[in-house]
């Protein structure tokens, strides 16, 4: 493997890391601001209370997802310069700035807002705790936007001028209004809130299989597979537009993600290198599997996702936790989400191959220069520590999923996600003989229980 | 018009250092704090803050890719293995301070509690190391590109870098923490009687990289004024705290942290990436985007920061500001 290989491999790995976890970030964002509204209209105290933890209960399931979105977040921009200096030298006029506005009008927000509202439960009133939330949902959307129109302008450059080969600006408003990102934009919309939806009613689905916290979670089966339904409507109905797109305006991606072969493979190769030269224009042949294969799970999530919803609705004679095949329908179909995600952007990534920005440099020509050594260097120590990470991250994810609601770790007076605040500490004790933490929680006159507000 | 944008990431970075310090700061002290209550103080102190803390480096790091495209390939290319090692600390203290009691086994605990002093310790030092061959100008490799040789970051100024930083962040990190602590904390005990050593250790190491630093830059006098004016800091730092006022303490305690970037800046002047040999160097009026470019960025990326600026202000507010204490029935 050369350095160039290893970049590739190196981005690759990072940002389907990152994928994996921001797009149910974005997808858990929107559900958590919705409950939170819902619940600060709220009148009546009771409704209220189980309003509020509802939103902690999936908020903190959020809160601990988001640390592996930051950190490997911070894997992708700096590997901009890191591995790829070719694009800060070429195109750094056009995609520097779309970045330094996601990372300033964005993160910046984002990070602090984030920060507050997770730990503001009983500091903050909650009109404004309320505002912070739909901040950093705003402003999470706004970074995935402004991602993907430096991405979009890597499949389709537009609204620029190429002047001794530094390339410059003369359009924003097309930069900003380029179908390749307003396609992807919306397909990936759809895809966070299938996902969203997936793993709301997965994890409803476990407790409510056990008949634990019934009243907790009926309703968000119900609501997590609607909302599955409908991004996979709203994903696969962007998807086939946006395949139709790629046609005029990638073709030869479009050639091998249609899995063409023979004669008409052919002939877009010949266009290719009709337009740029001769050479060798098309991507490898296997993104057309993968882009296959997410079509295909694509249209079976569309046929399923929606089912585990009728559980929840009808046979009220019937208790929940007998109707076993849907709500194992339900946990059985998360995975594939999480699948067809990266199919979906290897079919992005290596269809624009050998491109780095389509038609105007390629991604041997933007590569560092960087010894494999070095490259190798950082492949390892990023995989490394960020697949680590990613393991340990799912694991607690996955824990905390599983102990329910009253496992709670966002909001209390304590900080999260202590154990500390468990409501019943020797229930949670009696269920992991490791646990040999002394109690510390009501002897310490600088912890910040007191509780100015409070839902 | 350029030098209000490499001022503008100057000034991000120079936030990014010194609350971070705050951070790698407490994230040192685990090493004295045996407790696993005071741990738990220590850990519950930054953790609201850390965040939008750390975010201040991703913002450098965004606006430089913005304004000044080229110097961030060049520095980065540069400075390659420090970045990447820095940024593998980065990512294990953050797992640390989020995870640390997300889990209740013993062993997990104590695992992030290595971790974290560890990883504390590669940044504080990194950065300290890293600022310093800055300020002495880059090696030139054979392609004549700017390179952090080995010698440039085991050289003897890199080193005293690398301590002033770890010592500045310890002290900040035991104001911060020392007002937060009861009275009969262990910590708290430990932490008076490093205090002292500590601060004359740090005045002597500010002093020393001063002089070392004047010897080779061009700009002897400045950079040694720069100097005189952050060992004053440390020193009013010390007399605010003697006094009662940890948050003035805190804030002049930043001093030698703000010291290093200013003096990156004034030391090489326009010459935005600095080599000794002055091959493979990158002046700003090269390195600053396109005037298209720049005006999209004044207009958006100015206003966020004010509002950030509100934001964090708000933040610090709610959540470091002793809390009146009024328990609602
Ligand atoms: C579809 C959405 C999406 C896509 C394609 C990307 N990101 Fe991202 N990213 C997010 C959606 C997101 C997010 C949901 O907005 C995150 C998760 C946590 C956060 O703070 O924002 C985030 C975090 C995040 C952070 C951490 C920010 C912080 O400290 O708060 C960085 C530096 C990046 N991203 C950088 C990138 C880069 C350089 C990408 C391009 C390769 C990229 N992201 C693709
Ligand atoms: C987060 C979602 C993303 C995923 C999962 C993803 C996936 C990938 C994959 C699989 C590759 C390797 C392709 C190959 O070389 O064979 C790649 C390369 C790359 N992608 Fe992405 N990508 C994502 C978003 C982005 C965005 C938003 C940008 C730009 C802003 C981007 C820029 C790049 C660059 C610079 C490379 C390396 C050069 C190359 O191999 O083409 N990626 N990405
Ligand atoms: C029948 C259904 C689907 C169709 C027709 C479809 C179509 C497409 C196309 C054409 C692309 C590549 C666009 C490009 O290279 O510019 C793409 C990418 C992608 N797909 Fe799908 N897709 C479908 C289902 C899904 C599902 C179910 C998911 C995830 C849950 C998904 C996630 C993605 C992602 C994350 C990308 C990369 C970003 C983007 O280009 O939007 N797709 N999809």
């Amino acid at each position: 493997m050369n350095a160039v290989d290893l970049a590739r491999l190196q981005f690759a790995t990072t940002a389907t890391l990152h994928f994996l976890f921001v797009a149910l970030t974005l997808g858990l964002v929107t559900v958590v601001v919705l409950m939170q509204t819902r619940a600060v209209r709220t009148r009546d105290p009771e409704t209220k209370a189980t309003r509020m933890r509802r939103v902690r209960f999936w908020g903190g399931l959020y809160v601990i997802n988001y640390a592996l979105g930051i950190v490997s977040g911070l894997a992708q921009e700096f590997q901009f310069g890191l591995n790829w200096s070719g694009l800060s030298h070429v195109m750094g006029n056009i995609v520097g700035a779309p970045l330094a506005i996601e990372t300033i009008v964005a993160f910046f927000l984002e990070s602090t807002f984030l920060g507050m509202w997770a730990f503001g439960f009983h500091r903050i009133p909650a009109r404004a705790h309320l505002v912070l939330i739909w901040l950093v949902t705003l402003t999470a959307y706004a970074s995935t936007f402004l991602i993907m129109v430096v991405n979009g302008f890597m499949q389709k450059p537009v609204g620029y001028e190429t002047t001794g080969g530094v390339a410059r600006v003369v359009d924003w408003g097309a930069v900003f209004a380029n179908e390749a990102t307003w396609y992807a934009v919306v397909h990936i919309a759809g895809a966070v809130a299938l996902l969203a939806g997936m793993f709301l009613a997965a994890v409803s689905a476990y407790h409510l299989r056990r008949d634990q916290e019934v009243a907790f979670f009926q309703p968000t089966l119900a609501q997590g597979s609607v909302v599955a339904g409908i991004g996979a409507f709203v994903t696969v109905t962007a998807g086939g537009a946006h395949l139709v797109a790629l046609k005029d305006y990638q073709p030869e991606k479009y050639a091998v993600l249609m899995g063409e072969s023979g004669a008409r493979l052919d002939a877009a190769r010949a266009a290719a290198a009709a337009r740029y030269g001769p050479g060798e224009w098309l991507p490898p042949a296997w993104v057309g599997i993968a882009s296959l294969a997410m079509l295909a799970i694509g249209v079976f999530l569309l046929l399923l996702a929606w089912i585990p919803a009728t559980a929840a609705a009808g046979g009220k004679g019937v208790p929940l936790s007998r109707k076993r095949f849907r709500l194992r329908l339900a946990m059985v179909l998360l995975p594939f989400g999480f699948a067809a995600l990266v199919l979906g952007w290897l079919s992005r990534e290596v269809g624009r191959q050998p491109w780095m920005v389509t038609g105007e440099l390629t991604v041997e020509k933007a590569v560092s220069d960087v010894s494999t050594g070095g490259m190798l260097l950082s492949f390892i120590a990023f995989t490394a520590v960020l697949l680590t990470l990613a393991v340990v991250d799912w694991t607690l994810i996955s824990r905390f999923a599983r102990l329910g609601p009253d496992s709670g770790f966002i909001g209390d007076p304590g900080m999260f996600p202590g154990p500390e605040q468990q409501p019943d500490p020797d229930r949670a004790r009696a269920a992991d003989p490791t646990d040999d933490r002394t109690d510390d929680r009501t002897d310490d006159p600088t912890d910040d229980a007191d509780a100015p507000f409070s839902y | 018009m350029d030098i209000f944008w490499y001022a503008l990431i100057g000034l991000l970075f120079t936030g990014y250092l010194a609350l971070e310090s705050i951070d790698f700061g407490v994230g040192l002290l685990f090493l004295l704090a045996r407790e696993e209550r005071d741990r738990e103080r220590l850990r519950r102190g930054v953790v609201p803050l850390f965040l939008a803390n750390e975010v201040w480096l991703v913002a450098t790091v965004g606006l430089l890719f913005g304004a000044l495209p080229l110097l961030e390939g060049e520095l980065l290319h540069a400075l390659r293995t420090p970045v990447v090692l820095l940024l593998s600390a980065w990512y294990l203290r953050d797992a640390a301070l989020w995870f640390r009691t997300a889990h209740p086994g013993a062993g997990w605990r104590r695992t992030w509690d290595v971790v974290l002093p560890a990883a504390s310790l590669v940044l504080a030092a990194g950065w300290g190391a890293v600022l310093a061959a800055l300020i002495r100008g880059l090696s030139t490799d054979g392609h004549g590109h700017a390179v952090a040789a080995a010698g440039d970051v085991a050289h003897p100024l890199a080193l005293l870098g690398a301590a002033l930083v770890v010592a500045a962040c310890l002290r900040q990190g035991t104001l911060f923490t020392a007002r937060r602590l009861p009275h009969d904390s262990p910590l708290l005990g430990r932490l008076n009687r490093f205090s002292r050593p500590l601060t004359r250790c740090l005045l002597g190491l500010v002093l020393l990289a001063a002089v070392r630093a004047a010897g080779v830059t061009d700009a002897p006098v400045t950079v040694l004024l720069v100097g005189v004016l952050a060992a004053a800091g440390v020193y009013a730092s010390e007399r605010s705290a003697a006094a009662g006022r940890p948050g003035t303490a805190l804030l002049l305690g930043a001093a030698p942290l703000l010291a290093l970037p200013v003096t990156v800046g004034l030391a090489n002047g326009t010459t935005v990436l600095a080599t000794r040999s002055g091959e493979g160097a990158l002046v700003l009026s090269d390195a600053v985007a396109d005037p298209a470019s720049l005006t999209l960025l004044s207009m958006t990326v100015l206003p966020a920061l004010i509002a950030v600026a509100f934001g964090q202000v708000w933040m610090w507010r709610v959540f470091v500001r002793p809390q009146v204490r009024q328990r609602t029935p």
